[in-house]
């Protein structure tokens, strides 16, 4: 049962939170305690692991209350609740509506929360199709000059995956022959056609594809997180669109082996062009929002073609991947938010040397080196022992678009130099600069980020430990299976049975 | 006792990095009362104690204890596990063998030096917690490259540098020239890193080890059973020593060095003595593997061959003296190059050895130049020598250390190399090679000299005030220190070399070319000449030297053009396709929504009916059921 407090803490404080009076900050320190304690719940169940809940909902329409936690789902957990805290401190102190906010804040976290612990994957659409009201009101409500357009499009792409979803998942029960039962454990032992199979895996694809996103289902990706208010785009850029990874990894790894495995040349190559094609965009970008936008594309490319391949190594790649983006994505969103919140201006033409010690924001560049080169790969950090993973992982299945994607990582230093040479070097405008330094209140988060990025970065252990037993079983090739470069991918001939 | 200076010798990066460490509590100032002197003398103070301790494990290997002897017979190993998941486990093997001991030595030696020096170049500077900082990083990196038995490892640090140059060339950052010369030092080095990375991870599933110790065992296991190479080995190969001539700025990779010249000088001393070293290091490590594939080995010469020609020759057409040093660095880390292209790793080795020190002096005397008179423009300069003799005279103990001239360090590595090149299948184009390289490196260290120290004094030279003692101290410290290379080298057991080091065959060869290279150098230059600046015909040649021979505009024109092309494309197709089709969706669904508004009559009695219609439709598909 204590796997039930992690969904009703923010559920509980979301209740509660609109009751207490706005102006005292006891709303945001309420909504900060609920992730927090998240947090401390989940790390204390890593260590004493909880039995699988099953409670009886609709069982006529096969829908159980199935929740688990396992090594995929673990850290996906810690990852979201660390990050809604994150959001909550980079708010704003004199955030507008609190009584609102911050409850659309927490009920995002319970979708998350939900959908990872999810077990029954009719209770996963719910808590999936869940999360794009509150994030979908936060954006109309909080975004920038552009958001009702920004909210707009995010809520029909999001509706369209969530669809998709459903249209899947009601597949997977209607074509079982046992009756109807979405339990994970039904969907994994399904006796699927290979055509059914397929048609399947395009709706998944399509669906966690548009919330992931990837080239071209991408298309409310900049806008939204140009648009969305700083803690909501680490939300969603860090939390939310992991998702559609882990349901990549659930749905399409997990439950349609074969189609996965068939299709997978096609996955890795879409994972290649999305990495480049991010790359490439985030370097012609002149606003840092939209620049850090495509580089988080460019970054799920990578992650797509880890999940192409599919082998032990890769499928660590892909977890340490999502938690390492997640990390990173949301530091580089809350730096963007601090400069912003001091200049006025995302612009990058606008901002120059910001670097300076006396007049400019030298803390908060100091942090954005670190980020920016933890996205650019370099060593140390947490970003390069996800990409090492999926290099290294990817490269006996599919040593091509592995290429591409090491040529990608490669462009991302170029936008990481680009963007710091901009806006950290260079002189500062003397007619405008007299920034005031950033208070300690305000890096937190960044802080935290920071830290959380350069320790994983030296102790990979933390970015793979929790999920190597859980990913094991579900790679469909092996890692050393193949001694001499293969120039073409793995034949399904040689999967292991 | 000794031994324990040997076992703990790991420590060494590890004191450096607490420096920088340190230094981060000044750069962003959270510290501000102090000023930021204080995170300079703690640098100082770590790097002093690294360069005690792996001194103390020289002298404690070489003290001819029966532990010493059994620590150099079979190096002591550490071992630190880095990532282990699903069956790749990356670890820190770390070896403590005797080059690697006197690698550091040298490494954190010059680096007390440096620092020392930076204090007087640094005097007036406000940026002093991040310059330190990273001379501290550049050398825990570099100790940490040459203790690592792991090629793996080898890229991480590579890739480490190459951030720290990044971060050191930057630290003058308001100026624009400073800013894009760490961008392009950055990004060059990078993709020289990145291709060595796609050749790691293509190398692991082939050989099943990244460890030089294994790897060599798989090459020679591969000579021993004859068998032939894995096919792509060779690709393999060539992108592993991307890496080590990104970092040894060969062409074509060889523009980074000329940007790094916007750094700070006391940087670049280091960065041209031992940080371009570490690119070398990691090739001679490689030097089993490369053994196998004769494709390679003549990549080797190759790229090796025409950047000691066209660097030295680039050299003679600089006006800057700091880029006039750093096409030399190009050229003679060819000339090492060649060797390696050739198996001859000792010769390679000694090379790499008689290398740093004089560098480092040379650069060292051109900063106390550089730094009283206000310019590095050669052409600015001149008759120093009746007003700055003691530097000057550090500076020529430097040049003979490289040039092939006997007694010093120089020349017995080049007559080696000679000898190597006689002996291969190429002598003449290859030792005609060497040959031609020495004299114009003679040339080029001769016409610095002549430009700084020779003629008459220009209006910038006219007062020329000897420096801090901060920085003449250091500057003749290791004066000192080259001109004792050769007995250096026999004390530690490492050449055995007769008085007139290693005279053979091939020294009067060496020594003409390096007289007449010198010597018509010296003609030029030393006193003003009317031909020292080419004849007008000839002018272009000279511009076109001067100008890197166009590289950046090529690289303008081709690699970033592609780029930037290519993002402006996907740019477009964004904004025109994607985005254009998202909003098409967008309006698409406001429209929709305003016509279905015209639907609602706003009675609630046809919302009531079709609530109840969708209760019943819902009850009647359960009850199907």
């Amino acid at each position: 049962m204590t796997l039930l407090l992690l969904p009703l803490l923010p559920l509980l404080a979301g209740v509660l939170l609109p009751l207490l009076p706005t102006g005292s900050g006891w709303v945001r320190r309420g909504a900060l305690l609920a992730p927090l304690l998240q947090l401390a719940l989940g790390f204390w169940l890593w260590r004493h692991p909880p039995t699988d809940l099953t409670l009886s909902w609709l069982p006529r329409l096969g829908l159980r209350l199935e929740l688990g936690l396992d090594g995929l789902s673990l850290p996906l957990v810690l990852l979201a609740a660390l990050l809604t805290a994150m959001a909550v401190l980079a708010a704003p102190g004199d955030q507008s509506r609190p009584r609102l906010f911050f409850p659309l804040l927490l009920a995002t976290n319970l979708g998350l929360i939900g959908s990872f612990l999810a077990r029954n994957a009719l209770l996963f659409v719910l808590a999936y199709e869940l999360i794009l009201i509150p994030t979908t009101l936060l954006v109309a409500i909080w975004g920038n000059q552009r958001r009702a357009g920004a909210a707009i499009r995010f809520l029909i792409y999001g509706a369209v995956s969530g669809i998709a979803l459903l249209a899947a998942v009601l597949a997977f029960g209607w074509l079982n022959p046992e009756g109807l039962d979405f339990s994970y454990a039904a969907l994994a032992d399904h006796s699927l056609t290979p055509d059914q199979q397929r048609w399947i895996l395009a709706l998944v694809l399509l669906a966690f594809g548009l919330k992931l996103p990837i080239v071209p289902l991408h298309g409310w990706q900049p806008l939204t997180y140009s648009q969305a208010p700083t803690p909501v785009a680490m939300l969603l850029s860090g939390a939310v669109s992991k998702l559609g990874a882990y349901g990549l990894l659930r749905f399409g790894v997990g439950f349609l082996p074969d189609a996965w495995s068939a299709w997978s040349p096609w996955i890795a190559a879409i994972g290649a062009i999305s990495a480049t094609y991010g790359a490439l965009n985030a370097i012609a970008q002149l606003d840092m929002r939209r620049l850090v936008a495509y580089s988080s594309l460019g970054h799920m490319g990578m992650l797509v073609l880890a999940l192409a391949a599919a082998t032990p190594l890769s499928l660590q790649g892909v977890i340490a991947q999502m938690l390492a983006h997640g990390l990173i994505i949301a530091l580089l969103f809350c730096l963007v938010g601090l400069i912003e919140a001091r200049t006025g201006t995302t612009a990058i033409p606008e901002l120059s040397g910001l670097l300076n010690p006396q007049r400019g924001l030298p803390f908060t560049l100091g942090l954005m080196l670190v980020a920016l080169m933890a996205a650019a790969g370099v060593p140390g950090l947490a970003g390069f022992v996800a990409e090492l993973l999926v290099f290294e992982g990817s490269w006996v299945a599919f040593p091509i678009p592995t290429l591409v994607c090491l040529l990608a990582s490669g462009l991302t230093a170029v936008y990481a130099v680009r963007l710091f040479n901009r806006v950290g070097f260079g002189r500062l405008d003397n007619d405008r600069a007299d920034w005031i330094s950033t208070r300690w209140s305000e890096r937190v988060p960044a802080l935290v980020l920071t830290g959380l990025v350069l320790f994983t970065g030296l102790w990979p252990t933390a970015l793979t430990g929790f999920s190597e037993a859980a990913t094991a079983p579900l790679a469909l090739r092996s890692s050393e299976s193949v001694t001499v470069i293969a120039l073409a991918p793995v034949p399904p001939s040689q999967l292991p049975a | 006792m000794t031994v324990s200076w040997i076992e703990t010798a790991w420590l060494v990066p590890l004191y450096p990095l607490v420096g920088a460490a340190f230094s981060l509590l000044w750069s962003p100032g959270l510290i501000r009362r102090t000023g930021p002197r204080p995170s300079g003398y703690i640098n100082l103070l770590m790097v002093a104690i690294a360069f005690c301790h792996s001194l103390l494990a020289l002298i404690g290997l070489h003290s001819n204890s029966a532990a010493g002897a059994a620590a150099l017979y079979a190096p002591p190993s550490f071992h630190w596990t880095w990532l282990d998941t699903a069956g790749l486990r990356v670890g820190f093997d770390g070896l403590v063998s005797e080059p690697g001991l006197i690698a550091m030595t040298v490494i954190t030696g010059l680096h007390v030096l440096v620092q020392v020096y930076s204090i007087g170049y640094l005097e007036m500077d406000w940026g002093w917690p991040r310059f330190f900082g990273a001379l501290s990083f550049f050398e825990a990196g570099l100790c940490g490259l040459v203790l690592t038995d792991s090629v793996f490892f080898s890229y991480v640090l590579l890739e480490l540098l190459t951030l720290g140059t990044y971060i050191i060339v930057g630290t003058w950052y308001n100026q624009s020239l400073v800013v894009k010369g760490a961008r392009d030092a950055f990004l060059t080095k990078r993709i020289g890193d990145l291709v060595l990375l796609a050749g790691v991870i293509a190398l692991l599933p082939l050989t099943g080890t990244w460890n030089f110790h294994g790897l060599q065992g798989w090459a020679a296991e591969i000579t021993n059973n004859g068998e032939p190479l894995p096919p792509g080995f060779q690709l393999i190969l060539l992108a592993l020593i991307a890496g080590p001539m990104g970092k040894c700025a060969q062409i074509p990779l060889h523009l980074w060095l000329d940007e790094a010249m916007e750094s700070p000088l006391p940087s670049t001393v280091l960065r041209n003595s031992v940080v371009v070293i570490g690119g070398a290091w990691v090739l001679l490590r490689l030097e089993p593997l490369i053994e196998l594939s004769p494709l390679v080995q003549g990549v080797l010469v190759v790229v090796g061959g025409t950047t000691a020609l066209v660097a030295a020759l680039i050299a003679l057409g600089q006006v800057d003296v700091k880029r006039a040093m750093s096409f030399l660095v190009s050229s003679w880390l060819g000339l090492l190059f060649v060797a390696v292209g050739l198996g001859g790793i000792g010769v390679a080795d000694h090379l790499l050895l008689v290398y740093p020190l004089p560098m480092a002096l040379m650069l060292m005397a051109v900063g106390t130049i550089v730094i009283s008179n206000v310019t590095q423009d050669l052409t600015q300069l001149g008759g120093l020598w009746s007003r700055r003799p003691l530097i000057g005279i550090a500076f020529l103990v430097g040049a003979a250390g490289l040039m092939g001239l006997p007694p010093f360090g120089g020349f017995a590595a080049l007559r080696e190399l000679l000898e190597l090149t006689a002996a291969s299948r190429l002598p003449w184009l290859l030792g005609g090679l060497v040959l031609l390289t020495n004299a114009l490196l003679s040339a080029s260290l001769l016409r610095v000299f002549g430009l700084i120290w020779g003629g008459r004094p220009t209006p910038f030279t006219t007062r020329s005030a000897e420096v801090l003692w901060l920085m003449v101290l250091p500057t003749l410290v290791l004066m000192g220190l080259v001109l004792h290379i050769p007995q250096l080298l026999v004390h530690i057991g490492l050449y055995n070399l007769s008085p007139l080091p290693g005279w053979g065959p091939m020294g009067w060869p060496l020594l003409a070319s390096t007289l007449v290279g010198a010597g018509s150098s010296a003609w030029f230059y030393l006193r003003p000449h009317p031909l020292a600046e080419l004849p007008s015909g000839l002018g272009g040649l000279q511009h076109w030297l001067a100008e890197d021979m166009h590289t950046e505009a090529f690289y303008h024109r081709t690699v970033v053009a592609l780029v930037v092309g290519l993002a402006r494309l996907s740019a477009w197709s964004d904004l025109r396709l994607v985005d254009g089709f998202s909003s098409g969706t967008g309006e698409v669904a406001l429209e929709g929504a305003r016509r279905l508004s015209l639907t609602t009559s706003g009675r609630s009695q046809a919302y009531a009916l079709s609530l109840v219609l969708g209760v019943l439709l819902m009850a009647a598909w359960l009850l199907a059921h």
